[in-house]
């Protein structure tokens, strides 16, 4: 029976004590009658109410909700100059046996002003007990474009000309909705804290880029940010023995496709390219999380994964891990610092890219006929400090590529090319200020960041794993480039997004 | 009389002395057979010491409350790591805790994508 059954069952009953009493103390005759009905008729609903609330079953707790959506709108302005060194620009075309080349000269490029929508829609589904659904549909476009044409320059090979698989809805393009995720799981497989996962994966904005993006992340799902932002297609076997040691320890083998070469004739022709890794989240508590990952791809395409591909380069493996602590009640916020590091290492065969230079041809990191195993580093480090009061967080971030490092990380959330795959330094600086209104739906955010990215170049093919990486400042007339040079390049740029 | 009832008394005294530790041998026998649950975070209720949080699971559709005291736990709440809806994999001593309140051993989300 609800509260306001209970109001009126209580009310009849006074009222019928005060004409009782009433009674009593009235005279005899014609309006004692009239008095008696009315005090029967009382006792009647009050015994009506009574019995209904003991009939009445006992409120039910909810239950769990089979469906939630979620989402997020960004709208991002950038301010975007870079300086191209001089150097010698190969046309893609020859005289007889001579490359076209073009003498450029050092130059500053500039997008004085780049704007850009990106939506993100998110479906969870539970069918069935231990059974998940999530979908993730993600949007992102150039105001004014229904191309990618003024972010997709040339500059770096995540960058070239178009977006592809790994990228779709991470880098402005048009207003098409793509699936970005879209994988089912099941749990407690065999009574035992074991699933199994597939589909297009969980695999961008990774620990910890996600500190950046103010996202939070729990568990073992997706991947290490330094190492793998690509939307992959692709499948998980995971595990997670309780260990009191080592709370929230989580373990995974990984498996994804990066290209599907269809059928082939007679046996000659590329092949699929394929992932395999091994992921650890070692310990994970609400301050504390490390991450250790290892994986590789087998027969890296040696362009853009599409119908340009014509051949497989060799494999690529990577070893990393991250570490994040929070300091929680530092001052007037909590303060989140994160160092993640990794090395990566190629094992080229005797394919090549073929550009027309013959035996010049470019392979896996390395050009011409002679290439080795390369191995490579990166290091990416920073922090934030939220403060809780006025719903602000500020930021600083730092990354270092070596030479030879190489990763797959094209999905990453930058305008000029993916900052972690970057041969160089690269600094970063930012500020987010949230509305601070009181939430309606769950998880509501409404936000502005302002931000600021520097990037330092130090050698050639960042975020590309054809040829040999060169130094930028030592560039000869000889050492003929595939796609402009840049020395060092600047970002400021500032967002409004609601999430819910 | 009154001397009747003081050993009267001083007998029951003694008894409920004796029985004392008879009745923690049994209680910590009961509490060492926890109860492994999978199920769905349904409602967190703040327990009347306001140091410990009754979690209710809804466990192949039947209510299960638990009382949740450790400190980690108990913070994955305050964040918004755990939180309704969630499906979570608990480890529960029955009785145990105060009030014969099931007393939560451990308390996690179920691992998975």
């Amino acid at each position: 029976m609800g509260t306001g059954s209970r109001r009126k069952a209580r009310a009849a009953g006074w009222a019928a004590a005060a004409l009782l009493t009433a009674a009593a103390a009235a005279p005899a005759g014609a309006q004692d009658d009239a008095l008696a009905k009315k005090v029967d008729e009382l006792t009647r609903q009050v015994q009506a109410l009574s019995a209904k609330e003991a009939a009445a079953p006992e409120a039910e707790d909810p239950k769990p909700r089979a469906f939630s959506f979620g989402g997020d709108l960004r709208v991002r302005h950038d301010v975007l100059v870079g300086k191209i060194p001089s150097y010698t620009q190969f046309l893609g075309t020859f005289s007889g046996s001579t490359p076209n080349t073009q003498a450029v000269p050092s130059q500053t490029v500039r997008n004085d002003s780049l704007l850009t929508s990106r939506l993100g829609l998110d479906l969870h589904v539970r069918p069935m007990d231990g059974v998940t659904m999530k979908v993730r549909l993600l949007a992102d476009k150039t105001w004014g474009m229904e191309d990618q044409g003024a972010t997709q320059a040339g500059y770096f090979a995540d960058r070239q000309n178009s977006s592809f698989d790994g990228t779709m809805g991470h880098v402005p393009a048009d207003n098409s909705l793509r699936v970005d995720q879209a994988y089912a799981t099941v749990k407690d497989l065999f009574g035992a804290p074991v699933w199994f996962s597939i589909g297009r994966r969980p695999s961008t904005g990774g620990v910890p880029t996600n500190i950046r993006d103010t996202r939070d992340v729990s568990g073992g799902a997706g991947t290490p940010g330094l190492m793998i932002d690509y939307a992959f297609d692709g499948g998980t076997l995971g595990m997670a023995p309780e260990i009191d040691a080592l709370p929230g320890f989580e373990s995974k083998v990984c498996f994804g496709r990066g290209y599907d070469s269809g059928y082939i004739k007679g046996g000659v022709g590329d092949k699929d390219t394929n992932m395999l890794g091994a992921s650890v989240l070692a310990y994970e508590t609400p301050d504390a999380r490390v991450d250790l990952q290892y994986d590789r791809a087998f027969g890296i395409f040696d362009t853009i994964p599409g119908p340009g591909v014509r051949t497989n380069l060799g494999d690529i493996e990577q070893y990393g891990g991250s570490l994040i602590r929070v300091f929680r009640g530092l001052g007037p916020g909590d303060l989140t610092v994160f160092g993640s590091g990794a090395a990566s290492r190629s094992t080229p065969n005797s394919n090549r890219y073929n550009a027309g230079f013959g035996s010049g041809n470019p392979g896996l990191m390395c050009d011409g006929p002679d290439c080795a195993q390369k191995t490579g580093y990166a290091f990416y480090a920073g922090a934030r400090y939220d403060i809780s009061r006025t719903k602000t967080k500020v930021g600083a971030e730092f990354n270092r590529g070596s030479k030879d490092w190489i990763t797959f990380v094209p999905a990453g959330d930058d305008v000029w090319t993916s900052k972690l795959g970057t041969r160089g330094n690269v600094y970063e600086a930012y500020a987010v200020q949230d509305l601070g209104r009181a939430p309606i739906t769950r998880d509501a955010r409404v936000f502005f960041r302002l931000g600021w990215q520097y990037y330092d170049f130090q050698y050639t093919g960042s975020n590309s794993w054809v040829g040999t990486p060169k130094r930028i400042k030592d560039l000869t007339p000889a050492q003929m480039q595939f796609m402009t040079v840049l020395k060092s390049a600047y970002d400021v740029y500032t967002t409004f997004e609601v999430r819910f | 009389m009154r001397t009747w009832k003081a050993v009267v008394l001083a007998a029951l005294c003694a008894l409920s002395g004796a029985a004392a530790p008879a009745a923690a041998r049994a209680e910590s026998t009961a509490a060492a057979k926890a109860v492994k649950v999978v199920g769905y975070l349904v409602k967190l209720d703040k327990a009347t010491d306001g140091k410990s949080v009754l979690a209710t699971l809804l466990v192949k559709g039947k209510k299960v409350v638990v009382s949740v005291q450790d400190a980690l736990t108990l913070t994955k709440f305050k964040i918004g790591k755990i939180r309704k809806d969630d499906e979570i994999r608990c480890k529960y001593e029955p009785g145990a805790g105060k009030d014969g309140a099931n007393l939560s051993v451990s308390f996690l989300r179920t691992a998975g994508c």
